[in-house]
């Protein structure tokens, strides 16, 4: 589906961003981009979007190489940006001039999602708030169908009932012809939702692993006390006790908490590749 | 089979329509102000209007026509990409799946063919308005002398190409600026003009040396005052040398006939070369 080869790109030819990036990406799964602030995630998000065009490299989308933005690979994704535009217009008229583009729109299906977020169709897209705008993109964006749907801090602006509205509809509309790419800091937003991780640092992509490869490898426990016979890969303290990662010797299934790997993959990064290599 | 990614007639509809929906509240507003301007110049015109002149024809409306109609096109051309002003507009033109040469004909017709015709509605609906308050209350006649209206010179083939031209300019100056474009690319025009004239005055007193009239006796790609032998410090006689013939015409034919095509496609390319930074 995503197909990106030796990618190299900077905004200033003294600082290159990405340096020979290789990623693939494919139909099926739901890809959770995770990395710091200024990590590259969004700039990656705009080279799949072709949005960006790469110095050297090749970005492909489909079998098409995104720099070209041609009609047949743009009506085969849609990208949720994190500061969107809407025109002052209604539903009906946004439906009525865009959806035409998107040949799989579905009307129905969008007229659904708009219920299970509680906005109506007869709202103005000028009356709406942040959030409600966000939740009318997310559901525009889920009727079009398209094979490729990517997300930059989607549920950034979301209440928390909307959250888990957001989760249940994306779970349900991936079919094994698509691939949804979501970029986030709210890591904990995409728990049970994501299969899996890719992260993101110092423009290179340091972590890409199905979140079931990553609960057989690792344990993910709270623990009242540290014990340093345990293989602790990383651990983080609160009132509760310690939050950890150890290797899963015993085989066990934990359930995934996906900050406490991001920090571990960040501050442990040795560890973590010989565990997964 | 193969789905057309560069030209396709019902999707640039589609486009168009799109736009003229998104936007119809600023159309709506311009085309009101338009028409109540004409009203309000035919309501002018009729006040200051000599009370001793019997008839008015309509032929001498014709440099302020043009004046108006060339400033109205300048306007709507600047204006052709203020969406790019914005990332998140930006995003929306770029990734909306319809192709460069779509959206820029489309850009196109509405910054020409809808100018032209909203323009001319416009002064129309003026015109009326004058000749009715002139007929009624002052008893003059008016003379939609229309056949004299695009007298010699400016043949409505001409005043067609200077309309198109003003439109290239500020189309392609739309592509390098997005906010407060008109005044921009029309001071950078200025600038542009007067480095030619400038070059041009470089040159010619290089070249005729001594002989020139004046230091500023030159018009671009035309003409250049040069002094005749034999003339004395108190009687001097001098010679406009026009461009000879073989090359006045393919210069008058680029002016007329290629460059406002150039500048349509570079500002073509400079549109699908657009990154969202």
């Amino acid at each position: 589906m995503i197909n990106i080869q030796s990618l190299k790109f900077s905004y200033k030819p003294s600082r290159p961003l990405f340096d020979d990036l290789n990623l693939q990406l494919n139909p099926g799964h739901i890809y959770g981009l995770l990395g710091k602030n200024g990590a590259g995630k969004s700039t990656l998000l705009k080279q799949i979007a072709g949005l960006l065009f790469p110095t050297s490299g090749k970005v492909e989308v489909l079998g098409q190489e995104t720099r070209f933005r041609a009609p047949s690979f743009l009506q085969d994704i849609f990208l949720v940006p994190e500061e969107f535009y809407l025109p002052k217009i209604s539903i009906r008229q946004f439906i009525n001039t865009r959806a035409g583009f998107y040949p799989k729109f579905n009307e129905q299906e969008f007229e659904t999602y708009l219920k299970e977020f509680e906005i109506p169709v007869t709202q103005k897209l000028t009356e709406m708030s942040y959030g409600q705008k966000k939740k009318f993109l997310i559901c525009f964006a889920l009727a079009c169908n398209t094979r490729l749907l990517i997300m930059d801090e989607p549920t950034n602006g979301l209440d928390i009932p909307s959250k888990s509205i957001f989760r249940k509809l994306i779970a349900g509309c991936l079919s094994e012809d698509k691939c949804i790419v979501i970029s986030t800091h709210q890591v904990r937003d995409l728990d049970n939702l994501i299969d899996s991780i890719v992260i993101i640092d110092n423009h290179r992509i340091i972590f890409r692993e199905a979140v079931e490869t990553v609960t057989d490898k690792l344990s993910f426990k709270v623990l009242p006390q540290l014990d340093k016979s345990m293989p602790v890969i990383y651990a983080d303290s609160n009132l509760r006790g310690h939050s950890v990662v150890m290797r899963n010797m015993q085989h066990e299934h934990s359930r995934i908490d996906m900050e406490l790997l991001f920090n571990a993959v960040l501050s442990n990064r040795q560890s973590i590749q010989e565990i997964f290599n | 089979m193969q789905p057309n990614n560069v030209f396709s007639l019902s999707r640039m509809w589609l486009y168009l329509r799109k736009e003229v929906i998104d936007q119809y509240k600023v159309f709506l507003f311009g085309t009101g102000a338009l028409v109540a301007g004409c009203c309000l110049f035919g309501l002018i015109a009729f006040i200051s209007a000599n009370p001793y002149r019997e008839t008015f024809e309509l032929a001498d409306m014709m440099p302020l026509y043009m004046t108006l109609l060339l400033a109205f096109t300048a306007l709507m051309a600047s204006r052709s990409f203020n969406q790019l002003s914005k990332p998140e507009r930006s995003i929306d033109f770029f990734l909306l799946p319809a192709s460069h040469l779509e959206k820029f004909l489309a850009q196109l017709i509405i910054s020409m063919l809808a100018v032209i015709v909203v323009f001319n509605l416009a002064i129309f609906i003026g015109v009326q308005f004058f000749s009715y308050l002139a007929t009624h209350y002052k008893n003059v006649t008016v003379s939609m002398d229309f056949d004299r209206f695009f007298p010699g010179p400016f043949s409505v083939g001409i005043v067609l190409l200077m309309v198109a031209g003003i439109n290239s300019i500020f189309l392609f100056g739309a592509t390098f600026f997005h906010k407060f474009a008109l005044p921009k690319i029309f001071f950078l025009f200025i600038v542009i003009m007067m480095g030619i004239w400038a070059l041009n005055i470089g040159f010619t007193n290089l070249i005729f040396a001594g002989h020139i009239a004046s230091w500023n006796a030159s018009a671009p790609f035309s003409v250049v005052g040069v002094i005749e032998p034999g003339s004395t410090a108190g009687h001097q006689l001098s010679t406009g040398y026009f461009v000879p013939e073989w090359l006045g015409r393919p210069l008058l034919f680029i002016a007329k006939y290629l460059l406002t095509p150039a500048l349509w496609t570079m500002a073509y390319f400079r549109i699908a070369d657009k990154e969202i930074q």
